[in-house]
């Protein structure tokens, strides 16, 4: 029985954020606009992502734009199956000159992670990763350093190689808060890609007041003060239970994703400018969260959480 | 009160007062939050404990001659309640301590818990009219003392208040109190001395420390006001027990006694064992009968009691003396006459009883009867309306029923005798009353106890299987005669507070109807004038009418009396008095006048059932009226104006059923099985069918119209509640009103999202009407606000009366088609 709290209300400050990060966002990625609100769910409820896309999708650009809105530190990881988990938290070198051991930042020291591919390399580097983003900090030769406060990682995975590949067991896939397919843009989104001016260098879409690392923890703080009725959570149990019980279900939720659930909720409820979570909110995220650490047999999980969705009574107004 | 001045050592003199409102609210808290709990729950335990010994006691009295079935039921209802209370009671608690979403709920639950707290309390008055059907139940008092112990044990089990609780412990004391009193064994003594050691522990248990602080340093009494209020406490009580003294008719009765007597007074009780003044009193034939030797001397021979002859005679009028018989009598010499007069009195005596007249004069004017107990002539412990029979006649000269010349109290049929559980049980040998074909099924155990009754005759019902008097074990004490009658024949009158206790048995009426399509036609012996016989069975033939031969044809002709004809006890005589020259015409009268007594309307039935060939005879006797129940003794009184005259039929194989002509006397019971009894009523039944099947089917068809109308019925009641009820009944609504159009909410589907759809497609400004009470029912449910602002209240008033069933049916269709285009 959550105590009650009393409502807050959302500051005009709180919303200009979110509407600047949307409108950049949503520059950057045209015509996925409803895929950008996930994203900044994500984001906003202190998870990770991972996208499960074909090449060529703007995944990158994605990761950078996000990183280029908080001023934030970039860092990509193009994982292979050579790479080593000292490529990622990165190593302690001997100095000859000072005589000392330096310690060189591996990629999870940045804010902003983008690993591409990471079924492609080995569990061992995967797990390296997976520490990082559980634990936001690394263990490097018995010493620990922490991680940034805000760091976000943005996963990739190919559906279509599977050669080579190393799919993330389901304990890895529980790290991550939502999996978000981006998909092909239509058709007027291409064209308007083709009309935009392509600049590697120069790109006009951060142009103007940016946002800070700090308001990005500002926001993280303002999704954890969202209200969740105890009606709404005994809606979520209900939803939680009913993929563990689901005949087509192998593995169901845990109680960490039923945790992830329910920010990822209170964060949505704050992109909707509410300052509680309504079970529209548990809905909307329901497939991107529980998709991907749903583990089914027989029918996709997607058509699974559909019918959870559709099973279980949703709360009224009496 | 500032009579004593009490200085508590603990408090400082000049300490503050509380105001007064603080102290009750602040009071009430300690009561339900502050004070221990655990200091409620030990006092509970006690309370329950004495509560549930004073249940006990007077169960322990009531088991002496209540039924313990009902004892049980009583009990494992209460019970049952109770403890339903006491759950919902703890479920409304928590609740109401959880959230404050929980406040309604708790609320429900609490008067849940009232509810079954009441019903427990009140299941003794629930249950004693059902036990009293079946012969049992208790008197008013005994019923109010049930309902206070169970209401002593519910206040102990669901009172979160010290108060309460003492409340519990007075009512069970008082009951305690009472019990002990009205017991007569010597246990209840030790019932209450448990309760008593119970109750001391419990107040040194509770209030010894509270004694111990709150001893007073120093006490000063106020004499005078003691004195002043006691002297007007005292003046209040005799005033007004001076001007309620002659008004209240409890307390003109405790004026002349206090303890009802056996006699003497007017307060007599039939039960009374000893008393001022016996009276009439010859108590005999029950464990403390005792005699005070009078009944040997002539002056008491001579009671006031009237005979079976007179009883008749006093209700029906003396039969009209015949002239013409004195006129041929023959002279005879002074010897034979002396001879001849103690025959001629035996004869009319012996005449007088064994014949029934319908000439009789007009009766005396009887004063209207006070006291049922003590004019009463037996009291039936049975089902009310039975018809007892008394005397049976056969043949009918066209005046009188008779016996035609048998001697009624000669012993007709052989009776043997029965040991049941050392009692002697005596029934008629031979043809047993219950068998395959026999009409008579049940057993019902009955009893008839004799108060002022003078006649040898016990009456009985049709269908008596067993009789028996406690200590009687002779068979030769009792005869059964010729016309079927129970007798004592070798006394003249059955003793007075004689208990025949029965076994009866009721008439099945399936039986009943296959004996009376069987049975052979009987002989018509009965005589009449040939205008009366044209007259009745002309009436036979209009009731009976084409009704094939059996027991609807008996039913139309007892239905055809009673619906046509008037019951009048005194028209008929006074008509009679006005005709000079009359011979055997009280018939015709009856039947031109189409009104008269019960004996007229007995003898039309048994003439007319006669002429469609059934036999039939009269019976004399008395009828157990429901209205002279009494209901102190359970039992109901039969009065000298309770004689009355029916016929019975015969069936067949010796059987005779009575039948009731009399409008205003209830019918024979009959007793069916669920099927006949269906069958018999299958166009009702069918027609209740049709009737409720065509009323579902337009309540389903006009369903939408009919919640429209409730709906505006129930609208002015939004304005009575709350927003957060606003919202829910608005939401129940829109749900209903959704199913009622044909677009149901599936369960997964929020209502948000279900009524989104329609918003484009609404009328007007009703779309954003219904967004608006989206989002203020997404608020008050979800988002902790507690008020809605006046545009979100007239927007739920505006979706309340504008989101109709119509209109969700075409917002809909046109969802539909625009999706199809």
């Amino acid at each position: 029985m959550s105590a009650i709290k009393e409502p807050i209300s959302i500051s005009s400050n709180c919303k200009q954020s979110i509407d600047l990060l949307r409108s950049r966002l949503n520059k950057v990625l045209l015509g996925k606009a409803d895929r950008m609100e996930l994203v900044i769910a994500c984001l906003l409820a202190g998870g990770h992502l991972l996208l499960d896309d074909l090449p060529g999708l703007g995944k990158t650009t994605l990761a950078k734009a996000i990183a280029r809105c908080f001023g934030a530190k970039f860092a990509r990881i193009q994982c292979t199956p050579d790479l080593l988990p000292t490529d990622v938290t990165g190593f302690n070198m001997f100095n000859q000159k000072t005589r000392e051991f330096e310690f060189h930042h591996g990629p999870v020291f940045s804010d902003i992670l983008l690993a591409d591919e990471i079924n492609r390399t080995t569990p061992r580097t995967q797990s390296a990763m997976f520490e990082a983003m559980a634990e936001r900090q690394v263990t490097i030769d018995g010493e620990s350093r922490t991680l940034s406060p805000v760091f976000f990682v943005i996963a990739t995975q190919n559906p279509i190689e599977s050669h080579g590949a190393y799919p993330l067991p389901e304990a890895q896939l529980d790290r991550f808060a939502m999996k978000v397919e981006i998909g092909y843009p239509d058709r007027a989104a291409q064209l308007a890609i083709l009309n935009q001016v392509e600049s590697r260098y120069h790109d006009t879409t951060m142009e103007g007041e940016s946002l800070s690392l700090g308001k990005l923890q500002e926001l993280q703080s303002h999704v954890q003060e969202i209200r969740v009725a105890p009606a709404v959570q005994a809606y979520l149990v209900e939803l939680c239970e009913a993929t563990r019980s689901h005949e087509s279900v192998t593995l169901g939720l845990s109680p960490r994703g039923m945790l992830i659930w329910q920010r990822v909720a209170r964060a949505w409820a704050l992109l909707q400018n509410r300052d509680f979570v309504i079970p529209d909110d548990i809905q909307a995220v329901a497939k991107p969260v529980v998709g991907v650490r749903l583990i089914t047999r027989g029918q996709p999980s997607s058509n699974v959480i559909e019918s959870i969705l559709k099973e279980v009574e949703a709360p009224s107004y009496r | 009160m500032s009579d004593l001045l009490i200085q508590p050592p603990s408090s400082p003199v000049n300490s503050e007062v509380a105001p007064r409102a603080e102290k009750l609210v602040r009071r009430r808290v300690v009561d339900l939050l502050v004070r221990d709990a655990r200091e409620l729950e030990r006092r509970r335990l006690g309370t329950i404990a004495m509560a549930i010994v004073a249940i006990l006691l007077l169960a322990h009295r009531r088991l002496n001659y209540d039924s313990l079935a009902v004892l049980a039921l009583e009990s494992i209802g209460s019970m049952i309640f109770l403890l339903l209370a006491s759950r919902t009671a703890k479920c409304a608690i928590s609740k109401r301590l959880a959230t404050e979403a929980g406040a309604i709920e708790g609320a429900t639950s609490s008067a849940w818990s009232v509810l079954f707290m009441t019903t427990s309390v009140a299941m003794p008055w629930i249950t004693n009219p059902l036990a009293k059907q079946f012969g049992n139940g208790n008197g008013l008092e005994i019923v109010m003392l049930t309902s206070l112990g169970w209401g002593g044990l519910a206040l102990a089990l669901l009172s979160f208040q010290f108060r309460t609780l003492s409340l519990s412990v007075v009512c069970s004391g008082f009951l305690t109190l009472f019990a002990t009193f009205i017991s007569d064994s010597p246990i209840a003594l030790w019932f209450s001395l448990v309760w008593g050691i119970l109750c001391l522990w419990w107040l040194v248990n509770n209030y010894w420390a509270q004694v111990e602080t709150a001893a007073a340093v120093r006490i000063q009494p106020a004499r005078f006001q003691r004195i002043v209020f006691t002297l007007f406490g005292c003046a209040v009580f005799l005033v007004g027990a001076f001007f309620v003294a002659g008004r209240i008719p409890v307390v003109r009765k405790l004026q002349t006694e206090l303890i009802p007597t056996s006699g003497g007074t007017t307060g007599k009780d039939s039960a009374a064992r000893r008393g001022v003044g016996n009276g009439d009193a010859l108590i005999a034939a029950k464990k403390h009968a005792t005699s005070f030797g009078a009944v040997e001397t002539d002056v008491f021979l001579d009671s006031e009691q009237p005979s079976l002859f007179d009883v008749f005679s006093d209700e029906f009028g003396e039969p009209k003396k015949k002239p013409k018989r004195v006129e041929r009598a023959q002279a005879l010499s002074p010897q034979d006459v002396k001879s001849e007069e103690g025959r001629f009195t035996e004869a009319n005596r012996a005449a007088s009883s064994s014949e029934f007249s319908i000439e009789r004069e007009l009766p005396e004017e009887r004063k209207p009867v006070d006291d049922l107990v003590a004019e009463s002539l037996m009291f039936w412990q049975g089902e009310s309306a039975t018809h007892l029979a008394a005397q049976r006649f056969s043949h009918f000269d066209g005046a009188i029923w008779s016996n035609s010349g048998v001697i009624p109290h000669a012993s007709a049929r052989p009776i043997e005798c029965t040991i049941i559980g050392q009692q002697s049980w005596f029934g008629p040998s031979g043809t047993s009353v219950q068998n395959s074909i026999s009409p008579f099924v049940d057993s019902l155990p009955e009893a008839i106890k004799f108060t002022r009754y003078r006649s040898p005759t016990i009456p009985t019902r049709q269908g008596v299987q067993l009789w028996c008097i406690d200590q009687i074990d002779q068979q030769n004490f009792f005869a059964i005669s010729l016309d079927g009658c129970l007798q004592m024949p070798d006394r003249e009158h059955v003793p007075d507070y004689t208990v025949v206790r029965m076994i009866n048995s009721r008439i099945d009426l399936e039986r009943l109807e296959d004996l009376v399509r069987n049975c052979s036609p009987g002989k018509s012996h009965k005589e009449l004038a040939d205008d009366c016989r044209l007259d009745l069975n002309r009436l036979a033939h209009i009731y009976a009418g084409n009704l094939p031969r059996g027991w609807q044809q008996v039913q139309s002709i007892v239905s055809g009396l009673r619906t046509q004809f008037v019951l009048d006890r005194v028209s008929e005589i006074v008509l009679s008095d006005s005709i000079i020259d009359s011979e055997s015409l009280a018939l015709n009268r009856f039947l031109e006048h189409r009104r008269g007594p019960d004996y007229l309307f007995a003898t039309a039935a048994a003439l007319m059932l006669d002429h469609l060939g059934y036999r039939t005879r009269f019976v004399a006797g008395f009828y157990a009226n429901p209205k002279h129940y009494v209901a102190r003794e359970g039992e109901i009184a039969i009065l000298p104006s309770d004689a009355h005259a029916w016929l019975e039929i015969d069936v067949g194989h010796g059987y005779w059923i009575p039948l009731e002509p009399s409008p205003g006397y209830r019918e024979p019971q009959y007793t069916a099985s669920i099927w006949y009894q269906m069958k018999q009523h299958r166009w009702a039944i069918a027609m209740w069918t049709l009737t409720v099947s065509a009323t579902a089917l337009c309540i389903y068809l006009l369903r939408g119209l009919l919640i429209e109308w409730v709906s505006w019925v129930a609208y002015p009641a939004l304005f009575l509640v709350n927003d957060r009820i606003r919202i829910a009944w608005l939401t129940w609504l829109l749900e209903l009103r959704c199913q009622l159009a044909g677009v149901p909410r599936t369960k997964g589907t929020v209502l948000r999202e279900h009524l989104n759809r329609f918003r484009t497609c609404l009328p007007g400004d009703l779309g954003e009407q219904v967004h608006l009470y989206l989002e203020s029912a997404d608020r008050m449910w979800f988002g902790g606000m507690s008020r809605l602002s006046k545009s979100d209240q007239a927007a739920i008033v505006q979706v309340w009366q504008g989101l109709t069933t119509r209109t969700l049916r075409r917002g809909n269709r046109q969802m539909t088609e625009g999706q199809l285009a």
